[in-house]
């Protein structure tokens, strides 16, 4: 009764919208044809019915958090662990088994690969995206190599941004702190005809690690436009840049902690999407990507050489990919992706990888079916041929099923393969100091041909969702073996050197390793106001090299919690890591931290404006990486304004 | 001779006169209906079409001509389709008229007050929409209502289907200017849906994109007014078709004539209408609808 006493209660509020002068109201608008908004590709495909675990990272969690650089995100997904080895190295590995360079995860910003095809891993920092115009990240825990390719091993990231006009006008922001941070955001979001925009500018600047000289500064452009000249076309075109300036080298060693890199990465990126009905689309997407690193040191000098070559460890690559997908639902219960792709990598350090550049072309076909014969099943049958350049020709199958008995339930089985293939720098590294003629010292050579890592995978899966409760269950169980791991060799002789500074390194394909684990998300929406997501995790690795064994922490956990107080929010974090390895690095201990946001929102007339403050890691100094590292407590305010 | 001849005349005029006995007998059984397109294309001619069909069954004779020829001045009703029609036949004022395909608002604006003029709406009541919602939606309590300029003319309405319905209404006034985003986001926090309503700004092609994109992100489904928008986004989309319009437009014109005069009463909503159900997105946002039959028939059940 209640109900229905207030139902005739309706508020009014006047607010504006992106919206041009109109014709008045007529018959024709029931009538009209109209663009498919919500196309295949536009809807993600529920949890309960994907072939893999997910973990959606939104908007709000995002805000919640407090953090201000990408890779800190994904504190957020169970399983992964996240390391700032310096403000210019973060290092980002699911259920361990990597070393700094975490080359086992895809990491694609609107379908555009950034994974480095130089080091592998990715440079997290040189991403030219600002936090603020991401839309959501969906991680894909588990190989999605399916989907996704080489390297989508361990773990898969897809980001998404916002579309062109989401909230158009004005944002300006800036958020001061200690620890040196200064950053600083301008936008402008806009629509025209068929046109819509949006430009944002940002700075990005940070001490990261306590008594290190690694400060960063970013600065970044990032333009986005969508063209829809009609009701099936959509067209995106994407540009942008990042100018890094940090202290201290981007790769893991350095020769002089005077060192500074001058970081450069710029991609452009255009998508044509046409939608022939709300079950089928095809699109065409062409991107190329330049990373260039300039890192200059104080040259060596040796007693009776002199000066020693090389002075820097300079290098850039690119990468140009052009990939046609097609989606369908040929009936009611069989869905259909279709991919081919074509994509060429260059790569050049002349002081790690010798004077010429490295280049290699990618060919790709994959198709994946989904096959729903009765509302409670679904099977997945998905595989990617893929002919590289370094792994030649592998196919990366994976096959699930989704089992919902009754709702709210949902269970998952499914087994993949999925290739690492070794990186420009593993393959073709040639580092040597000279002086003239001479070799004075070789530190890196790569005399074998290398082949791709291969894990094969199998996982189990529950998810339980409560609707009156609001609670959202995601259990995740897995079993990997992970076959010809690349790393360092034993010394291998040199003939000719004249100084010996330790061993000569070589890359090679030496270990393997099983991993057993288990994780669960779960996310309560407790009413409006609260929500609170939580995950944990617990690995085993056995493998014939200690530091695989130890690269996972057997436990951690994750906590986020937000809110809304009124006129107050407040949002905590916790997130906990057990004692870990960077494969090659010495031991992380285990350590915790506690992040806290407030926030207020204001509004004057049109202008919406958000005052946060954030104190981070509020227990006190931890590390992540070595105990020399340490992340010291920090706090910033931030105010940003919409108008 | 001049006897035969009145003889021949006086029969003459009593066969005149009992043709026109006849005649005006025939006229009253059926009488003539103008039916008055606002173009002789598309979904115009589609419910003229299913009208003259329906109404030919029962051998009455319909006239099919479009404002710029409109010269059946000696019909009984004069059945305008689309708006420009309408115009055209409220401009001869003096006898019936029906007006077909034409939404609530703008009859309303063009015709209110005047005698003899009745309607078959083009939109759905909005209590039925709010209850398919209900229906569709278990747990359904609040709906969000962005309104534009024209259709925020329907604010009392839209309370009383609320009371009527017993869903609750959430409704905020898109205006030229910008800020879509904050107005869904504010209706979203107590909605569990939206329901989007036809307005030349409000619901134009420009902000559609963005309100589907938007409303997904928010994960509240949105029930709409038309085929097309079921396509584009809308997880439901309640409408009547121009055949149904037609048929029933037909049934209501048989009714109304009696006594050789149409007697048409209030403008209505349609009884019959159509169900639009987009199972891509119901799958998406992982919502369990009934059949569309089901739900009409659940509909067609209540009061």
């Amino acid at each position: 009764m209640l109900n229905r006493s207030l139902a005739g209660m309706a508020c009014m509020h006047t607010v504006l919208a992106w919206a041009a002068p109109a014709d008045p109201l007529s018959e024709m608008d029931y009538f009209s044809e109209q663009p498919v908004v919500l196309s295949a590709s536009r809807l993600s495909q529920p949890v309960n019915r994907a072939p893999a675990a997910v973990t959606v990272i939104t908007r709000e969690m995002i805000e919640a958090s407090g953090f201000r650089q990408l890779p800190d995100l994904l504190r957020l997904v169970p399983g992964f662990q996240v390391s700032w080895v310096r403000g210019n190295i973060p290092t980002v590995t699911y259920q361990g088994l990597s070393s700094i360079y975490s080359r086992r995860i895809q990491v694609l910003v609107d379908g555009r690969s950034v994974y480095n095809p130089a080091y592998g891993q990715v440079q997290w920092r040189g991403i030219p995206l600002a936090l603020d115009d991401i839309d959501r990240v969906e991680v894909v825990r588990g190989s999605n190599a399916a989907n996704d390719g080489v390297n989508a091993v361990q773990a898969s990231i897809h980001i998404y941004t916002r579309s062109a006009a989401d909230d158009p006008g004005w944002t300006a922001g800036a958020s001061v702190g200690s620890a040196k941070v200064r950053d600083g955001l301008l936008r402008y979001a806009g629509a025209s005809g068929d046109w819509q925009w949006r430009v944002t500018l940002s700075s990005r600047r940070d001490d990261w690690i306590k008594n290190q000289r690694d400060e960063a500064r970013d600065h970044l452009l990032d333009a986005r436009a969508e063209w829809r000249p009609n009701n099936r076309d959509e067209v995106t075109l994407q540009a942008g840049g990042v100018l890094g300036e940090w202290d201290n080298s981007s790769v893991g060693y350095t020769f002089s902690n005077q060192q500074t890199t001058d970081f450069f990465n710029g991609y452009v990126q255009g998508h044509w999407r046409r939608t022939l009905s709300a079950d089928s689309e095809w699109s065409l997407l062409v991107n190329h990507t330049v990373t260039r690193a300039d890192e200059t040191f104080p040259p060596l000098f040796n007693r009776r050489l002199g000066v020693l070559a090389p002075d820097n460890l300079n290098y850039w690559f690119s990468r140009s990919a052009l990939e046609f997908s097609w989606q369908a639902r040929p009936t009611e219960q069989l869905r259909t992706v279709w991919t081919a792709e074509a994509r060429r990598d260059r790569a050049w350090s002349a002081s790690l990888a010798g004077p010429d550049t490295h280049q290699g072309s990618m060919y790709r076909l994959s198709g994946s079916l989904e096959w729903s014969p009765r509302e409670e099943w679904v099977l997945h049958a998905g595989a990617m041929l893929e002919k590289h350049y370094y792994a030649g020709t592998r196919l990366s199958p994976r096959l699930a099923v989704n089992w919902l008995p009754v709702p709210g339930h949902s269970f998952r089985l499914g087994v993949s393969r999925a290739y690492r293939s070794p990186t420009f720098l593993e393959q073709e590294s040639d580092f040597r100091f000279t002086s003239g003629p001479f070799l004075v010292d070789q530190l890196l050579l790569s005399p074998f041909k290398l082949e791709s890592e291969r894990m094969d995978s199998a996982e189990l899966g529950y998810l339980y969702h409560q609707a009156t409760l609001g609670l959202d269950l995601d259990v995740r169980l897995f079993h990997n073996r992970l076959d010809d791991v690349i790393d360092f060799t034993t010394p291998y002789p040199v003939a000719g050197e004249l100084a010996r500074n330790g061993a000569d390194l070589t890359y090679a394909n030496l270990y393997q390793a099983r991993q057993w684990g288990g994780e669960y998300q779960l996310r309560w929406q407790a009413g409006k106001a609260t929500w609170v997501t939580l995950s944990q995790s617990w690995t085993r690795i056995r493998s014939d090299f200690q530091d695989l064994v130890d690269s996972a922490p057997a436990q951690t956990l994750s906590l986020l919690a937000s809110h809304d107080f009124g006129l107050l929010s407040g949002s905590v974090g916790y997130y906990r890591v057990g004692k870990m390895r960077w494969v090659g690095s010495s031991e992380t201990p285990a350590h915790d931290r506690l992040d806290l946001r407030l926030s207020r929102a204001f509004k004057f007339g049109k202008t919406r404006a958000d005052l946060a403050v954030v104190a981070q890691s509020i227990l006190g100094d931890y590390s992540e990486f070595d105990t020399d590292r340490l992340f010291e407590p920090r706090a910033y305010v931030s105010f940003t304004m919409h108008f | 001779m001049i006897g035969l001849l009145r003889h021949h005349l006086a029969r003459l005029s009593f066969v005149f006169l009992a043709c026109g006995v006849l005649c005006a007998g025939l006229a009253r059984a059926a009488p003539v209906v103008n039916v008055l397109v606002a173009e002789p294309a598309g979904i115009y001619q589609e419910t003229a079409n299913s009208l003259t069909q329906a109404l030919g069954r029962e051998g009455w004779k319909v006239a099919v001509t479009s404002p710029g020829r409109n010269s059946a001045n000696g019909a009984d009703l004069t059945v305008a389709i689309g708006t420009k029609a309408l115009e055209t036949a409220l401009a001869q004022p003096g006898r019936p008229v029906l007006s077909l395909l034409v939404p609530r608002l703008i009859y309303e604006r063009l015709a209110s007050g005047q005698q003899q003029v009745s309607a078959l709406y083009l939109d759905q009541p909005l209590t039925r929409q709010l209850r398919l919602l209900g229906l569709a939606l278990p747990g359904m309590k609040k709906a969000g209502v962005p309104l534009g300029p024209s259709s925020q003319g329907l604010q009392a309405a839209l309370q009383s289907a609320a009371k009527a319905s017993g869903i609750q209404v959430n409704s905020a006034l898109i205006n030229q200017g910008s800020d879509l985003y904050a107005t869904l986001n504010d209706m979203a926090e107590d909605s569990q849906a939206f329901l989007l309503l036809p307005d030349p700004v409000a619901a134009q092609r420009s902000v559609l994109q963005n309100f589907f994109l938007q409303t997904y992100r928010l994960k509240k489904p949105v029930l709409a007014y038309s085929e097309p928008l079921v396509q584009s986004g809308a997880l439901l989309a309640l409408y009547s078709t121009p055949a149904q319009l037609g048929e029933e437009a037909a049934a209501w014109i048989r009714e109304s004539w009696s006594n050789g005069a149409f007697r048409l009463g209030e403008p209505r909503y349609p009884k019959r209408f159509t169900i639009g159900v987009n199972r891509t997105v119901a799958r998406s946002l992982d919502i369990a609808l009934p059949s569309e039959a089901a739900l009409s028939r659940q509909l067609e059940a209540m009061p």
